[in-house]
């Protein structure tokens, strides 16, 4: 796929995931400046970008985090130069303190910020719209609706980010950003331009009345710009009453569940929207007063639906709008072809039933929860954090520690059946709420729990300010050197850059000891005992701590075996000695352990065992022996 | 729904996270594009889905708009793993359409620990033969450890796929595809290919 980003072949189509389509796009727009914090569903625009980044002749980098990247993208868009930050729903929470103000400041050079939200929270802990962001900022917003629109959304973004000067964000979504199909790719801009900056008082942000104001003005002069963005278009104005206004990846799910009822292409008015902030009033204007009957399909909140009711107020029409909030779409959730058919046969009389999913016969189908992948050191760590605690409270079962979970892989820990966490909100609050529990004078201990990218991210202030409160928490960072859960970004623990550069190494636990954290030490991941002892002693020590545990992602580790030629040999499990008792199975969870019900009997799955030799060590009867692996890295 | 074979075709490919269902939907979408159709492919991926039930849908077209399956409308259901071929075929499989399975178990978390039975294999089969009769079983991973790799079970079950002849593509654009998409191991890859298609091949003649 990387190849078709560079392709310089006007008209050619080419099969593209739309975060790459993204990617594509900033290209074709001549973006020069791109910064990027990876999170799913977000990561593949800048993993794309920067791959191709040093062909292409343009800068791309992991930030440490979001608003970090989003200052790096303003400031390339101040001194005239073309830039993107992407990032996932979430971040522009990190984001937001510079694009409040960033807004008022304004930009020379087009400026956009893609927002890849994530209804039904396939791998986030909230489902945010960040076209709330859009409005909130007073910042132009574009939703487009397929691979193709996406990467033709950065050049438009550009373009309307040139003229009001303001920076624009475009909305994707998971059905989006990681959706595959075909795109034409457009043409590849042949220049570069040069980096030009004034100092101006407009950058500051200063008067913030005066630049409100100005913000205001810069809005009002893309109003007709807004009209004729392409996402835009109405379809079949047939004479009937009941028109869709859908937005985004919605119009997807509409065409479909016009088909799905078998109706004909023009028996219902469909007004696709692509800019969901500021409405292109006079285009939706038109069309409300042409229905009785709107049925709004968008995904995420009645953001459309609630501007819509307040256009016919002002309008002084009284269309019935029907959406998520009369309940003809659900709240919650991420919209699919079935809720979107569902809701239009009720909009239109029509008597549809989903079908319905049976097994026949007396089968039952388990559940298949997520697991952490096999040899992972995080789940070597969950034991040892358990074994620690249990074994410095003597077994007291009143006594139990307090564990704050971070975001990261190990946020699996959350679930059944791991439960390892008390609290688990968002980037760096391991840390942070650990400060928080310490301080109410809890007679337990308290443990944070992060990966090292997680740490530089947001981690770094809460633990400063362990040490300078003197919170009595204890850190263990997972240091599995690279961001493991958004697919092996580098960050400043890995030693080279997005662009594959080299990149001085910045080890967590030096960051610990230059805050003066009194007890920090690194442990091998792998050595269980040795990870118990140290935690135990961590705990008994008063005051901030920090226990760096540390072991390469199982994942890349499996490959960096393979490419060393390191065999991977499963331990074995001694028949005779195994007696059926499960500890491995039940205390390690690790999903190369399976059990053979038949023998009664614990065994190990050859295709999935990475050879950590953790469950060597832990098994009560000794049972397990030998195997070799990534533990020999 | 009944679709013309030729030139619109719904395909969900279902397996556990980490078996590569997504580079196998990428190779159909690419030699799909190649052809000319309009695609949409599908999937949610990431670490939510390690280890995890995943479904790749893919849906190839003149012109293709939800990128989600609608329910029971797939015209083939290739389950990389049985229970999950099972799950997928229930909730999409058109009444009627083509299921290949890899016969190779991969227990779920819930099975190890002892919260949950794994159903007998036969079981599955006869609940998969309960939706439609063109049911077609393959040892798919022991066929990619045979060419070289377990990796290489996905493209195994391309090469499954591709012998049952719903695509509206040829087997060669197929392997085309693969050495296009997966430029490592390419030897290992079209041998994997060439033994899934020959194992359906052989069954259905």
């Amino acid at each position: 796929m990387l190849r078709e980003l560079l392709l310089d072949a006007p008209g050619k189509k080419v099969l593209l995931l739309g975060n790459e389509a993204f990617a594509r796009g900033a290209l074709e727009a001549n973006v020069q400046v791109a910064a990027a914090y990876p999170g799913t569903p977000s990561s593949e625009i800048m993993e794309a970008l920067a791959a191709v980044a040093e062909e292409a002749g343009i800068y791309a980098e992991w930030s440490i985090n979001e608003k970090v990247a989003f200052e790096v993208a303003y400031a390339a868009a101040v001194a005239g130069l073309r830039s993107l930050c992407s990032m996932k729903h979430v971040g522009v929470n990190v984001a937001s303190d510079a694009l409040m103000v960033a807004n008022y400041a304004g930009v020379e050079g087009g400026m956009v910020i893609i927002s890849a939200d994530d209804p039904a929270g396939h791998s986030s802990q909230n489902e945010q719209d960040n076209r709330m962001f859009a409005k909130f900022a007073e910042i132009p917003c574009l939703e487009p609706a397929t691979p193709q629109e996406a990467k033709d959304s950065v050049v438009i973004a550009c373009e309307l980010s040139e003229k009001c000067k303001l920076p624009v964000m475009v909305r994707s979504l998971t059905r989006l950003s990681h959706v595959r199909g075909d795109v034409e790719l457009g043409p590849l801009p042949k220049e570069k331009k040069r980096p030009n900056l004034r100092r101006d008082i407009t950058y500051t942000g200063f008067p913030a009345p005066d630049h409100h104001k100005l913000l205001h003005d810069r809005l009002m002069n893309i109003e007709e710009d807004l009209e004729r963005v392409p996402f835009n278009k109405v379809e079949a104005k047939g004479g009937e009453k009941v028109g869709i206004v859908a937005c985004g990846v919605g119009y997807n799910y509409a065409k479909e569940a016009i088909k799905l009822l078998k109706l004909r292409e023009d028996d219902v008015a469909i007004l696709k929207l692509g800019v969901p902030y500021p409405l292109p009033k006079k285009l939706v204007s038109s069309f409300l007063r042409s229905y009785d009957r709107i049925y709004v399909v968008e995904d995420g909140f009645p953001f459309m639906e609630e501007q819509l009711k307040i256009l016919c107020y002002d309008l002084q029409i009284r269309p019935t709008i029907l959406g998520k909030l009369t309940g003809h779409l659900p709240m919650e959730g991420e919209i699919d072809p079935e809720k979107v058919v569902v809701g239009l046969a009720r909009v239109l009389g029509i008597d549809y039933k989903v079908p319905e999913i049976k097994v026949r016969g007396d089968i039952e189908l388990p559940r298949r929860t997520l697991s952490m992948c096999a040899g992972c050191a995080h789940l070597a760590t969950f034991y040892a954090i358990k074994q620690a605690v249990r074994r410095e409270m003597k077994g007291d079962p009143r006594k139990t520690s307090i564990v704050c979970g971070d975001i990261g892989c190990y946020g699996l820990g959350l679930f059944h059946p791991y439960n390892m966490f008390n609290t688990h909100i968002c980037m760096g609050a391991s840390i942070g709420c650990a400060n928080g529990f310490a301080q109410t004078g809890i007679n337990q201990p308290v443990i944070a729990y992060l990966g090292e990218s997680t740490f530089f991210h947001a981690g770094m202030p809460p633990l400063l300010n362990a040490v300078y409160n003197g919170a009595n928490v204890k850190v263990v960072v997972q240091d599995n050197i690279t961001t493991a859960m958004t697919g092996h970004q580098p960050n400043p623990a890995v030693g080279y850059t997005a662009m594959g550069k080299p990149a001085p190494i910045v080890l967590v636990e030096d960051v610990a000891k230059a805050f003066k954290v009194p007890f920090v030490r690194v442990v091998d991941a792998y050595k269980v005992d040795e990870l118990i002892e140290t935690i135990r002693e961590a705990i008994r020590t008063p005051g901030p701590a920090m226990i760096v545990a540390r072991r390469l992602c199982a994942e890349l580790a499996r490959r960096q075996a393979r490419r060393k030629g390191i065999q991977i040999v499963p331990p074995t499990i001694d028949k005779m000695k195994c007696n059926g008792c499960k500890y491995c199975i039940t205390q390690l969870l690790c999903p190369a352990l399976i059990w053979r019900e038949e023998e009664r009997k614990a065994d190990i799955d050859p295709l999935l065992c990475v050879g950590c030799r953790v469950c060597n060590q832990i098994c009560p009867q000794k049972a397990i022996t030998g195997g070799n692996g990534v533990a020999d890295l | 729904m009944q679709t013309s074979k030729r030139d619109e075709i719904t395909v969900a490919i279902a397996g556990v996270g980490g078996q590569g269902t997504l580079v196998a939907s990428q190779i159909i979408g690419h030699a799909a594009v190649k052809r000319g159709f309009s695609v949409r492919i599908s999937e949610t991926f990431g670490m939510s889905q390690r280890g995890g039930p995943v479904v790749s849908h893919i849906r190839i077209a003149k012109n293709v708009y939800s990128p989600l399956i609608p329910l029971m409308t797939a015209d083939v259901v290739v389950g990389f793993e049985p229970l999950e071929a099972l799950r997928a075929a229930l909730k999409f499989l058109v009444r009627g359409g083509s299921v290949i399975v890899n016969t190779r178990v991969i227990y779920p978390v819930e099975v190890n620990r002892g919260d949950a039975k794994y159903p007998k294999l036969d079981k599955i089969l006869e609940a998969l033969r309960s939706l439609t009769s063109d049911v077609v079983t393959l040892d798919a991973t022991s066929l990619a450890i045979k060419a070289g790799n377990p990796i290489a079970t996905n493209i195994v079950m391309l090469g499954a796929l591709a012998a049952l002849d719903k695509l509206p593509l040829e087997p060669e654009d197929l392997r085309e595809a693969v050495k296009e998409r997966v430029p490592r191991e390419v030897e290992v890859n079209l041998m994997a290919f060439d033994l899934g298609f020959k194992a359906i091949r052989e069954k259905r003649q």
